[in-house]
């Protein structure tokens, strides 16, 4: 645990080392807001409506902007950086270490996620506040989606690591994360609001581990849990659970046979 | 344990490995659809003891599997057969118990933090390593000055020289006190200065901490400074196995002849002698003393050159090591 919290501390600092990355979101995402707030209020007076699918005004415009948000907890570079490191032979030195390249990677990327909470989520959600109040958070309603997103980061990372695994026999997985990358924002419901998709391709997605990764992240964000907040809260991490557990036995089965096939490249 | 703190019983590892015949467009993009494979064996039936407190050399032409059996040996590869007993664990089974008992420096990678200094680095290692506080202030200490390093190792590692750096290297492999230590290269791409550094530091672990070493190395002067015993792998498996001695009188029944010419001579009397090289005021010459006796060359060397100075020589090390790579 020690270790962990060193390997933390370590990535900390690095992360640190190039905050500036971080920050630039913070100049993006206000013009995004802008245009979201231009965009919505014409649709929702021209509709003369308060609610549309469900979401009030701010909560949709807000949705968008929540995306980002949810990114800061649970977004990893996990899957290039096992590809990297396995072109460049770099895993080698991972493997010289006393602590598996599982918990080594997810130390690090802990680490970052505490960075982006601290430069990107914090400052932000004063910003986004102060350009359009967020009327619809309540102290439950925040609460419970940091334990949904808690959940949300762990499966991303594991996920993550799944896919990174692929560079083992393929070596360069660039293609395989990018094709994640999009499944991740139209099924997870980064790219518009799921509930805008028929039933029927909803239902596929739910058997799919994307919306336990964002959609449910950014509907407790939005306080739009229907119903009882604390079983549905019970609900959706039982799933992330689930999906957790599923992933952490197939990791450890997969990466037993392929890290025999790694031929640390070079030198 | 066993007297041995490394035995290594017939390693072989194989490659599988991808094969295109053409450089070019077209033969990559028929690579697509039919890819050939080829079976490479870098290790092969290699067997290898060393003791407790050696630093044993492990020499051998590129490609030779030096890296490989190193890299097998440190926990990092999975051999296709054979056996490693190292202070009696297996490498690649128990590999996180192991690597807190071994230190690890390579050459070409590195092990520290890019963009932090040493010491950080140092820091996580401590609680890698459950290092106790005072044994790693200790050490910290003791390789500051040994290694001359007091501000290097506060500067971030991007902005160190490769000799800086390498010193770094050592720090972080040595810090938890392994009782063996691997080095692949470790000399590779440092000046004169730097090479003995490291060197004098390696025979000072070596001696107050008994600290093994195993050290690869394409630089003879490594070797020759650090070694008592050599290993020369060619072809993935061991071709000697002795000391350096023994190396150096290799070809015992051969021997130069160094002479030095008062003046320039003709090179039509050369013609009796076996000459490997010769210049106008110089010649070496080889001969096999079973054949010819020692003594009766060198007075036909007085009787036919004017010889204004000569040595008798081993043939030297480079000579005999090109002939166990080449054969």
């Amino acid at each position: 645990m020690k270790v962990f919290l060193e390997v933390i501390k370590l990535n900390f600092k690095i992360s640190f080392q190039y905050k500036w990355t971080f920050a630039m979101t913070l100049l993006v995402q206000p013009i995004l807001l802008f245009i979201n707030i231009a965009l919505f209020k014409s649709i929702y007076t021209y509709n003369d409506t308060s609610s549309i699918k469900g979401y009030g005004f701010e909560q949709m415009v807000w949705y968008y902007t929540a995306y980002y948000v949810i990114l800061s907890f649970v977004w990893n570079g996990i899957t290039n950086q096992i590809s990297r490191s396995i072109i460049s032979g770099e895993l080698a030195t991972d493997l010289l270490r006393p602590i598996s390249v599982f918990r080594f990677m997810l130390a690090s990327a802990i680490s970052s996620r505490f960075v982006a909470i601290l430069v990107d989520f914090l400052p932000g959600m004063i910003i986004y506040s102060l350009i359009l109040f967020p009327a619809f958070l309540t102290l439950k309603s925040f609460l419970s989606f940091l334990i949904i997103a808690v959940l949300a980061f762990l499966l991303n990372y594991l996920f993550s690591f799944l896919l990174g695994m692929s560079a083992m026999i393929i070596k360069n997985n660039m293609s395989i994360s990018a094709i994640r990358e999009v499944l991740q924002a139209i099924v997870g419901g980064g790219v518009i609001p799921l509930e805008f998709m028929p039933v029927w391709l909803n239902r596929i997605f739910d058997l799919l581990p994307f919306k336990y990764i964002i959609y449910w992240p950014i509907q407790f964000f939005l306080n739009r849990v229907e119903g009882d907040n604390l079983g549905s809260l019970v609900r959706i991490g039982s799933i992330q659970i689930l999906w957790i557990v599923a992933f952490y036995v197939v990791i450890q089965i997969l990466w037993k046979r392929l890290i025999k096939k790694f031929c640390a490249a070079g030198g | 344990m066993s007297e041995y703190i490394i035995d290594v019983e017939g390693l072989k590892k194989d490659f599988k490995v991808h094969k295109r015949d053409k450089s070019g467009l077209l033969s990559s993009l028929k690579s697509l659809f039919i890819r050939d494979y080829k079976l490479v064996t870098a290790v092969n039936n290699l067997d290898l003891r060393i003791r407790q407190g050696e630093i044993r050399g492990l020499i051998g032409p590129n490609g030779a599997g030096k890296s490989t059996t190193i890299k097998i040996l440190s926990g990092i590869l999975y051999p296709t057969e054979g056996t490693v007993n190292v202070m009696g664990y297996t490498p690649w089974t128990q590999r996180e118990e192991y690597v807190k008992k071994i230190g690890v420096v390579f050459g070409q990678k590195s092990q520290l933090v890019w963009d932090l200094p040493a010491i950080d680095t140092f820091a996580l290692n401590k609680q890698m390593y459950s290092i106790s506080d005072k044994t790693f202030d200790n050490n910290i200490k003791y390789f500051k000055e040994l290694l001359n390093i007091g501000d290097v190792i506060t500067k971030p590692v991007r902005q160190l020289s490769l000799g800086e750096r390498m010193k770094c290297e050592f720090v972080c492999a040595l810090l938890h006190e392994p009782p063996l230590v691997y080095l692949d290269e470790p000399t590779i791409g440092l000046d004169i200065i730097s090479k003995e550094a490291i060197r004098s530091f390696i025979k000072m672990v070596n001696k107050e901490k008994g600290t093994t070493f195993i050290v690869t190395t394409h630089d003879l002067s490594d070797i020759e400074d650090l070694c008592e015993n050599v290993s020369i792998i060619n072809n993935g498996t061991i071709v000697f196995n002795n000391s350096i001695e023994k190396l150096k009188t290799y070809f015992s029944d051969k021997k130069v002849i160094e002479v030095k010419f008062s003046r320039q001579i003709n090179p039509s009397l050369l013609e009796g002698f076996k000459v490997t090289s010769s210049g106008p005021y110089f010649v070496n010459i080889e001969i096999e003393t079973i054949n010819t006796s020692l003594q009766d060359e060198i007075s036909k060397i007085f009787k036919e050159l004017p010889v204004q100075d000569i040595n008798v020589n081993n043939i030297n090390i480079e000579e005999v090591i090109k002939h166990i790579y080449l054969s």
